[in-house]
């Protein structure tokens, strides 16, 4: 693991752990976000059987996206009443990405999909680059459609291409840097929840 | 000037559309930069050149390369001919497949013919430390001898669970195995990168690189391509899938010309036979598996192309559908037909398996194998011996 895939790791999982610490709300506000950071460093370091969470992560998930860290950031700074980097729209925006980034990935790169095709391998550009310019050419036109509509997830999407031209993570496919499990589930719920609430309010 | 001023709008839009602009492009650099290196995707098969038989004299010896070996089970041996004209085999060996004392082991047969003791190249605490990363147990090490003179060695780890839980690792030697670098993770899928193993020979490609025949064994189970490319920082790794579903997998690649190659699958649907695929573009696309007539009991196959241009195929051939003896089939007409030639290895109510087939630059097959569990058991035969089965009566349809 290179020194960048490991502090990349390191620091989404901190994050996480940041996030997961405001949930009680004592830790939440202005006041609250010190403390939840540092205990969030404190749990990232604190030995399980013998090692730490980010070891355990990374045996079972080595890639932690770019729209992941962004989203759980933009969560920290909203509960921590510091701002606002994600409106309505951007949440929309993002959880939309992810249920469809998801739908489009994991399924034939499971095999369940058509014999032959593995959408995974669309994310190497340089194996099949004429085929990969439907990925990153839809990451692209979805990047000018939300930036031209004043939608802030499209800086995301930019900022994961940027990842991948800095080779932040292990990984050395573009689909790594757009979308991981996790990201992937909670999009899929959080679109689940949109659709629902929308039929409930028709 | 405020929001409702119609030229503050005007900027703001023009804004926007130079933002997006600006994004499309920064997206699409990635893509465009890669293009040079693109170029030189799926570049052929290297052959090597043909060369006649060296010994007319049929030869044929078996030995156990791991006489010592304490642990109990020893399997998926791999060898290649280093650039000194040496061999090296590698295995796993532990107390079992999956369990955590599998270790990743290492011979080398010197030039006068002698193996070394096995050595231990990796266990599973040391790659956990190395990769920072928890590991479960090892596995299906396979080697890459490089151009350049380096070896590569690739084997799996397993996150999680067996099998499926497995990724690819990869270490190098620039000393013909005495050391070898930390191992570094390939990220091949995308879900918790389960899972691939390789298992057969890797096809040299026009250029520098190699195909390596890698299968999937999660949710699916089917049979891949790892492409290792040169690139400016070492090798890129990526994939293609030769065929999806459940059934095919361990996918033996032989290489006809140089953008045709044929490749063989294990099969595990009940039909008992090897299947087969063809490429007619240097193994990007392969044709729809067809049964041949090679038997196949869910087992590991290998095949190899003879400097005369036949053939062979290593496969387990026991009347039961057990592993207990090793045969070897021969085609002269690139696996269109095929010839049960000579029992290369038998032990009754036990196994012999998961044949590992090279070229030496002898002209002569270079074999390693399983047996009885926990023995690598080594065999060199010339084309001069597989001309005497055939003549002695071998020639049996299968």
């Amino acid at each position: 693991m290179t020194a960048t895939a490991f502090w990349w790791n390191a620091a989404g999982l901190w994050l996480l752990f940041v996030w997961g610490w405001q949930r009680i709300p004592l830790l939440r506000g202005p006041a609250g976000l010190p403390s939840a950071m540092v205990l969030a460093a404190v749990l990232s370091l604190v030995p399980f059987f013998g090692h730490t969470p980010r070891y355990w992560l990374s045996g079972l998930t080595p890639n932690i996206s770019v729209p992941l860290v962004a989203i759980v950031a933009a969560a920290i700074v909203a509960r921590s009443r510091l701002g606002k980097i994600f409106g309505s729209r951007e949440w929309s925006a993002a959880w939309i990405f992810g249920a469809l980034a998801a739908f489009v990935l994991y399924p034939s790169a499971l095999g369940l999909g058509p014999r032959n095709f593995d959408s995974y391998a669309l994310g190497w550009p340089w194996l099949a680059w004429g085929s990969s310019l439907v990925l990153f050419g839809a990451v692209a036109l979805a990047a000018f459609w939300l930036l031209w509509r004043g939608n802030r997830f499209g800086w995301v999407l930019v900022l994961a291409a940027c990842a991948y031209l800095g080779r932040l993570q292990e990984s050395r496919n573009f689909w790594d840097y757009l979308i991981d499990p996790l990201y992937a589930l909670i999009s899929i719920l959080a679109v689940l929840r949109l659709l629902f609430l929308r039929l409930r309010g028709s | 000037m405020t929001s409702s001023d119609p030229s503050a709008r005007r900027l703001c839009a023009t804004l926007r559309l130079i933002a997006g602009l600006a994004g499309f492009v920064v997206i699409l650099a990635p893509w465009w930069m890669a293009r040079e290196q693109a170029g030189h995707s799926f570049p052929g098969f290297a052959l090597a050149p043909p060369r006649a038989a060296a010994d007319r004299v049929p030869y044929f010896a078996v030995t156990k390369l791991n006489a010592q070996s304490p642990q109990r089970k020893a399997h998926s041996a791999t060898l290649a001919e280093l650039s000194d004209g040496t061999l090296a085999c590698a295995w796993y060996a532990g107390r079992g497949e999956g369990a955590s004392d599998v270790t990743i082991e290492f011979a080398r047969r010197d030039a006068s013919g002698v193996w070394s003791a096995p050595r231990t190249l990796f266990d599973r605490a040391g790659t956990a430390d190395a990769m920072r990363r928890h590991v479960v147990s090892l596995g299906n090490p396979l080697l890459l001898p490089a151009a350049d003179g380096k070896l590569g060695l690739l084997f799996v780890s397993i996150s999680a669970g067996k099998w499926s839980g497995s990724s690819i690792n990869v270490s190098w030697s620039a000393d013909l195995g005495d050391s070898w670098s930390a191992p570094e993770k390939f990220c091949l899928n995308p879900l918790a990168n389960l899972s691939a193993l390789p298992r057969n020979p890797p096809s040299a490609l026009v250029g520098g690189g190699w195909a390596v025949p890698i299968y999937e064994e999660f949710i699916g189970r089917y049979p891949e391509i790892l492409w290792l490319q040169r690139s400016k920082d070492g090798y890129s790794a990526a994939v293609t899938r030769m065929r999806g579903g459940m059934s095919v997998f361990q996918p033996s690649i032989v290489p006809l010309s140089a953008g045709a190659a044929l490749a063989f699958y294990r099969d595990d649907s009940g039909v008992g036979r090897v299947t087969l695929a063809r490429s007619s573009d240097g193994g990007h696309t392969w044709s729809e598996p067809e049964v041949s007539v090679l038997p196949n009991v869910d087992s590991g196959v290998c095949a190899l192309r003879l400097p005369d241009g036949r053939l062979i195929c290593a496969v387990n051939d026991a009347k039961d559908r057990s592993r207990e003896n090793l045969r070897l089939a021969l085609s002269a007409d690139d696996g269109k037909s095929w010839r049960i030639i000579a029992t290369l290895d038998e032990e009754p109510g036990m196994e012999v398996s998961y044949p590992y087939m090279i070229l030496g630059s002898n002209g002569r097959v270079l074999m390693v194998y399983s047996a009885l569990g926990d023995e690598i058991r080594y065999a060199e035969f010339n084309t001069a011996w597989i001309d005497a089965q055939l003549a002695a009566g071998g020639g049996d349809a299968p």
